[in-house]
């Protein structure tokens, strides 16, 4: 029997909006142009607009293996590998999002070191902004629905900043384009899809979601919307800096804030930076939400138990990742199991699941 | 009750992340405003900075700022800070940056270490000015200055006021742009003190982040026409040996095309756009009559100006133009060294087209 989410614990099909933005746009918006800058510099935002492509096209796949179970994902795996190993890999999915809220909360704490408070312990940021997040979480999904709204709410205001940089751009730096080979542009793609990966969490959000049918367009339009932030941001990027100076700069999202002059306020990258805990906590909200949730689903355990007991976790294994070498290789190993889930996984279980439904339909015929 | 308890734990716990961060209280720290480097022998540079102090003026509550200038000689490839704070009674705080000076002598040895510091600190804005000084930057931010108590910002409303109207837009952003970009290289203004004042001497041109040469102060402005467009320039027009005409208010637009890019002689085109209002003549000449004949004389004037600027930064090998950044963009094959070797022989094209209106209150 699939699960079934009591009505009074679902949110509005228009939610699917913000669940997909909300864990999408996070900590590698403020360093992706870096990566892609490095791979192929100015046509990076056909990569950008290719990942998006594909990114739908995979939200249609999770959409389909979702509606022919009817369930979530611990449902589809025990359908297609039977108690034991399904368990198995639902408890890696799950422990795959832990990483997830780990990587988020790790990067975002070494960011308010490095720009704001360089003798702020990791304690004490991630105590701030692992707490915040936890009590999102024990408040259950729909209080998570209500910061994923806020985020965005919030984090409008910094689309402002973007009118700062113009007077310093360089259209120049578009041209030539179709500078570089078709292959080139497909691999950088790679690099582009870590900012895409966060949107599995529909295959445990999926039941709480109301009229689900209604509520698919609110999804592809998540993804276009994040595609279009991306691009939007590259592209100012991309006309703002020199391909060489790009490249060496860790967090070109924050440096650009450097550019803000505001009679009233002298560093805005502040303001920015305070900000976009805003923006990352859905992130960390989510995530840690999702492993919970996999981990209640698979064991049966209380989830507000298995949430505090998984803060703790990560609250404590953020502390030993204290070099950058650390986060990046973090960041790394989270990024490929995050493109192997979305790009290998996820059709992977689409083609099995056809195959196992067909195998079944004829056998019934029979 | 369990809801209250719950609520008071969860406030009580926000006390304990307070005091983890050290308070910087404004009284207790020096704001660097402005910073100065200058060559002092081979192994040594001078580095020398103005903090505001800010004292009562007795019962007025006005509060008047004084400057305060040391200096430290620091041997080369050490960051000033530690020998600059065993002068300082408070912690030096750098957020506040406005100007960086560097010595001629010290820029003609490349400054890049020098502003590398200053692009790796966060606190560092991008909109400071920097300038190289002909002589000493010292001398210059040990100079009291009759119009205002602070040197940096002095300093700083001097390069800003002219970047608006007849100096090219420069400032820490734009000079690590042309440094880090293809195809280009960096300038800064050139400040010399003279008696009381400081006055711009000219633009300093850099090959890379050494020092080569200037164009005088007379060239700023068809410089700054070439190098982007702009609102709110103002220009005089040499009438003849002794009668010149104030344009105000002009809006410029610069528009570069390139032909034959991938060809060892590319032909690079700049057409500007000048238009503009007519103000300060004297009746001798009748400006209502003459008035194309002044824009004729004015497109000439830039013309020829501008040619010259661009021999001689050919004859230099520097383009702070960024030519080679526009022929990079329409060319797949570009690449920086093809460039600089072809750049001395490259042919520009200038066209300078100037409409003018008339203002002035007497007809």
């Amino acid at each position: 029997m699939p699960v079934k989410v009591p009505e009074n614990r679902q949110v509005s099909p228009y939610f699917m909006l913000f669940i997909i933005y909300g864990i999408q746009v996070g900590i590698g918006v403020l360093s992706y142009e870096r990566v892609l800058a490095e791979e192929i510099g100015n046509d990076g935002w056909i990569t950008i607009l290719i990942s998006g492509i594909l990114m739908e096209v995979i939200l249609w796949m999770v959409y389909r293996v979702l509606e022919k179970n009817g369930g979530d994902l611990i449902d589809i795996h025990k359908e297609l590998f039977g108690k034991w190993l399904g368990g198995l890999f639902s408890v890696i999915f799950s422990l795959y999002f832990l990483t997830m809220s780990l990587v988020v909360m790790r990067t975002y704490a070494e960011i308010v070191q490095v720009w704001m408070f360089p003798h702020l312990s990791y304690f004490a940021i991630a105590g701030m902004v692992g707490g915040t997040a936890y009590t999102f979480v024990s408040g259950g999904f729909r209080s998570i629905m209500g910061i994923c709204l806020l985020s965005i709410v919030y984090s409008t205001p910094l689309f402002i900043s973007l009118f700062f940089p113009l007077p310093y751009v360089h259209y120049e730096n578009l041209l030539p384009m179709f500078h570089h080979s078709p292959l080139a542009i497909i691999s950088a793609a790679h690099q582009m899809i870590l900012n895409f990966i966060g949107f599995e969490v529909l295959f445990l959000a999926y039941p709480f979601i109301k009229q689900p049918k209604k509520a698919k367009k609110w999804g592809y339009y998540a993804i276009y919307l994040t595609t279009m932030l991306y691009i939007l941001l590259f592209i100012i990027t991309i006309l703002y800096y020199p391909r060489r100076q790009l490249k060496g700069i860790l967090w070109p999202t924050i440096e650009i804030w450097k550019i803000v002059d505001l009679p009233f306020m002298e560093r805005f990258e502040y303001i920015g930076i305070t900000i976009w805990f805003f923006t990352i906590l859905p992130n960390i909200a989510l995530s840690l939400w999702a492993a919970s949730r996999g981990f209640k689903r698979v064991f049966n355990i209380n989830q507000r138990i298995t949430a505090i007991l998984m803060s703790i976790l990560i609250y404590v294994i953020g502390f030993f990742l204290n070099s950058r070498d650390d986060i990046d290789l973090l960041n790394a190993i989270l990024s490929n199991i995050g493109f192997g889930f979305l790009c290998g996984y996820v059709p992977f279980l689409f083609v099995l699941q056809s195959i196992v439904y067909k195998v079944k339909k004829r056998n019934g015929k029979t | 009750m369990e809801k209250l308890k719950r609520m008071a734990v969860a406030l009580s716990s926000l006390l304990l992340l307070v005091g983890c961060e050290q308070p910087k209280v404004v009284d207790d720290i020096r704001i660097v405003q402005a910073l100065g480097y200058d060559y002092y022998d081979e192994s040594h540079i001078l580095g020398t900075i103005t903090t505001p102090i800010y004292a009562h003026t007795g019962g007025s509550g006005q509060v008047q700022a004084t400057a305060d200038t040391y200096s430290v000689v620091s041997h080369i490839g050490r960051t000033l800070n530690t020998l600059l704070e065993s002068r300082s009674e408070f912690p030096l705080e750098i957020g506040k940056l406005l100007v960086i000076l560097y010595g001629k002598d010290l820029a003609k040895g490349g400054l890049f270490p020098y502003i590398d510091v200053v692009n790796r600190n966060p606190d560092v804005g991008r909109t400071i000015s920097l300038a190289v000084v002909d002589g000493r930057a010292e001398t210059i931010l040990n100079h009291k200055f009759t119009t205002d108590q602070l040197v940096s910002a002095y300093l700083n409303d001097l390069i800003q006021h002219n970047t608006k109207a007849s100096f090219p837009k420069n400032n820490l952003h734009e000079f690590l742009y042309s440094y880090f970009g293809d195809g280009m290289d960096p300038f800064m203004p050139l400040l010399k003190l003279k008696q009381h004042h400081v006055e711009i001497e000219g633009i300093a041109l850099f090959k890379g982040d050494n020092y080569v040469d200037y164009l005088p102060f007379e060239y700023a402005y068809p410089f700054k026409m070439m190098f982007e467009s702009f609102n709110d320039g103002s220009y005089e027009v040499p009438i003849n040996r002794n009668h010149y005409m104030s344009i105000t208010n002009i809006s410029s637009k610069v528009d570069y095309k390139v032909e034959n890019a991938s060809s060892n002689r590319p032909i690079i085109y700049i057409n500007v756009k000048e238009k503009g209002f007519l103000r300060e003549s004297s009746s001798t000449m009748q400006p209502k009559q003459n008035i194309k004949e002044i824009e004729r004389i004015m497109e000439r004037t830039l013309e020829r100006e501008g040619n010259q600027i661009l021999e001689m930064l050919k004859k230099l090998g520097v383009d702070p133009l960024r030519l080679g950044d526009k022929v990079r963009s329409y060319d797949r094959g570009w690449s920086e060294e093809k460039w600089r070797a072809i750049y001395p022989h490259v042919t520009v094209k200038l066209d300078v087209r100037t409409t003018l209106a008339q203002t002035g209150i007497i007809e």
